[in-house]
């Protein structure tokens, strides 16, 4: 039992971060190299401002100041760039990735850092007669929850329906009156706010560093190869299956466990190169 | 068209007079350069302790630069980025050696420096190990152009035997890196547990760069063993001890382990390493003359306390200036036929160069963390002289002789 959850922990934070990435493949056909850094800075952010305003609030700062960034990006660089061949986003975004590690490590330094663990979700629970901190209970239904949500916004509401319409036939939805550009924005901007949600998350449990970013973000490329590129249910899955994978290999097979999800990636890439659920948003 | 011509005459002259000035400003400096490259991890998940090991070596420079340079020659520094990987060394090295920086210095780990020694003969450069502890390095790794500063994991070991014989666990647990150094302890480990009469009952190797660490823990809490020793490594390190605390395996098990007492971690940490103890290499609190006048320098510069990494640079480049002063020569070989048996001051003392295996014999701490003077540090609490830790030569040492 406690092998499933220390794999839904995880899995629920590659749910949190790649469903960024997937949006915003989904929009704009672009693989964002730099979300591993916005998760980094948003880590930061909450490192900074918590002391103040407490680990929640700071969770909801950091979401505010990513999604800010996000539609700046969105605004300043994919959207000139949308014309472009896919390789020219793709080269910048790498190259924000490397700057963003550096502007880091200008304001913050180089020291690793921890944010402590908030005092109410602070305690560890019996489960099966194996102790269980709480706080992962918590990453496991704030992944949850944000999927849910996120679905549920695609799903269920006008701008969703815009956004998967959009990255089914931009040209075509553009045509229909829906201001596409503003839609991308928009999505560009959420993708990137979870991105710094899952950055406050992840911190009490994983140490803060500049270069803390491209670590996890290996990890939600796996997940969107697997999953297939835009597809949000797809990387839902393949983000638990990831956790999972991890969790169980760790456990019974450690020789190996670091392989699997880079055997599992190769053979998807194989025998169904678009990932298991295809490229479009839904 | 008017075409704009230079005349030979005044081109040569301009370029004697630029000549003429570069050679009136050495001369003014009036010292050859001792080119030093560092080869460091300046990304990854050993880019923190890799700064802090740089930080140490180009302190060293800069202070002796400043103090008029040494055997005639200043100080200049390269520095190459390893990525943390073994491939990143090499490439880093050549880099380096083909730019004129034959004296290298710095690898975090333990595999890079064993490329780096591979490659030295054909690079005609030396090596001296910064932080790499595995005791390959000075086993069937050893070669004539490479010296090792560092303790090396038996040492580390010797040092914790007196504490383990006094512990009253038969069984213990271990966690260490999947890499050479991880597994040097783990095998140290287990034939000091023999000699003592202990068991380690279980070895778990998480890979470098391992975030979660929950399975491992757990594996660890369901283990009989009431004793865990750890050898992991920046990153890992602090992600460790932190879900460690929250799973509460303190509470069941008492936590140890080999370069664990470092500031890095404690810092990153806040409280939850108090009490924990460990080997310990360097410490602010050692009470030597030259350590505190270090300790002063460096945290006048800095506004902190020198770490262990920080410090290891600093000894590992006292051994350099050992070998400079005494040849007054900037040549590898000249300095590696130095370095060998040569008495080395440091900061935490005096200590030999052993010629057989090119292994620094220095002395060794065992502590506690804990507050002294307000700050939350290792407390060395047992001090070991070179000969009560020292290791035996291996006979898998095997040195072409100069």
């Amino acid at each position: 039992m406690a092998t499933v959850l220390n794999g839904l922990v995880y899995g629920c934070l590659l749910v949190i971060l790649s469903s960024g990435l997937v949006l915003i493949f989904g929009l704009r056909q672009v693989i964002n190299f730099a979300h591993g850094s916005f998760y980094a800075i948003g880590a930061y952010v909450g490192f900074t401002v918590a002391p103040y305003v407490g680990f929640w609030l700071a969770m909801v700062t950091a979401t505010g100041v990513l999604a800010i960034i996000g539609w700046a990006l969105d605004r300043w660089c994919f959207r000139p760039l949308q014309d472009r061949p896919p390789l020219t986003p793709l080269i910048i975004t790498f190259g924000l990735y490397l700057m963003i590690e550096d502007i880091i490590g200008i304001i913050w330094g180089r020291d690793t850092y921890s944010l402590a663990t908030p005092a109410m979700a602070d305690f560890s629970v019996w489960i099966f007669g194996e102790r269980f901190p709480f706080y992962r209970l918590i990453i496991i239904s704030v992944g949850l929850v944000t999927a849910a949500g996120v679905q549920a916004w695609l799903r269920l509401s006008r701008i969703g329906l815009y956004a998967r319409a959009a990255s089914t036939n931009r040209l075509a939805t553009g045509m229909q009156g829906v201001n596409t550009d503003f839609v991308s924005g928009l999505v560009v901007a959420l993708g990137c706010g979870l991105a710094g949600m899952a950055g406050v998350i992840a911190a009490p449990m994983l140490s803060l560093s500049p270069t803390m970013g491209s670590i996890v973000v290996t990890d939600c490329f796996v997940v969107l190869v697997i999953g297939g590129l835009g597809s949000f249910g797809g990387a839902f899955v393949a983000a638990l299956a990831l956790g999972m994978i991890q969790s169980f290999g760790a456990t019974y097979v450690p020789q190996i466990a670091s392989l699997i999800p880079y055997l599992l990636m190769a053979g998807v890439l194989i025998w169904r190169p678009t990932g298991f659920a295809g490229s479009r948003i839904h | 068209m008017k075409s704009l011509r230079i005349k030979p005459r005044m081109t040569s002259t301009t370029v004697c007079l630029f000549l003429s000035c570069i050679a009136l400003a050495n001369a003014q400096d009036g010292l050859k350069e001792l080119k030093v490259g560092i080869i460091t991890s300046k990304t990854g998940t050993l880019a923190f302790p890799g700064a802090e090991g740089e930080r140490g070596i180009r302190f060293a420079g800069e202070e002796i630069n400043g103090k008029g340079g040494v055997g005639g020659f200043k100080v200049v520094f390269a520095t190459q980025d390893d990525e943390g990987t073994p491939e990143g060394a090499r490439r880093g090295g050549e880099k380096l050696t083909l730019d004129g920086y034959k004296i290298l210095a710095g690898p975090v780990t333990s595999s890079n420096t064993i490329v780096l020694s591979t490659q030295l003969e054909r690079w005609g450069a030396m090596l001296i190990g910064t932080l790499g502890q595995s005791d390959k390095l000075i086993g069937d790794s050893c070669t004539r152009r490479m010296f090792h500063t560092t303790n090396t994991d038996s040492i580390n070991m010797s040092s914790m035997t007196p504490w383990l014989q006094g512990r009253s666990e038969a069984e213990i647990a271990f966690v260490g890196l999947d890499y050479a150094w991880g597994h040097d302890v783990g095998l140290a480990l287990e034939k000091t547990a023999a000699r003592l009469g202990k068991k380690v009952v279980s070895s778990e190797f998480p890979p470098l760069g391992t975030k979660d660490f929950a399975p491992y823990i757990q594996k660890l809490q369901a283990s009989p063993a009431k004793l865990v020793v750890t050898a992991l490594l920046s990153q890992e390190m602090i992600n460790f001890i932190q879900q460690a605390n929250s799973f509460g395996l303190a509470k069941d098990k008492t936590i140890t382990g080999i370069a664990m007492l470092q500031k890095q971690y404690i810092d990153a940490t806040g409280t939850m390493m108090t009490g924990l103890s460990g080997d310990i290499d360097y410490s602010p609190l050692i009470e030597t003359k030259e350590n505190k006048k270090f300790v002063s320098a460096w945290t006048t510069k800095y506004n902190q306390l020198p770490s262990r990494n920080e410090a290891e640079g600093y000894i590992m480049m006292q051994a350099l200036f050992a070998a400079v002063g005494k040849t007054k020569s900037s040549d590898p070989v000249e300095i590696s036929k130095a370095l060998e048996g040569e008495e080395i001051p440091t900061i935490i003392g005096t200590f030999k160069m052993r010629a057989a295996d090119h292994q620094l014999l220095r002395a060794k701490w065992f502590g506690t963390i804990g507050v002294k003077d307000g700050v939350l540090q290792p407390i060395p609490t047992q001090d070991f002289a070179p000969a009560a830790v020292e290791v035996q030569v291996s006979p898998d040492c095997r040195m072409v002789r100069w």
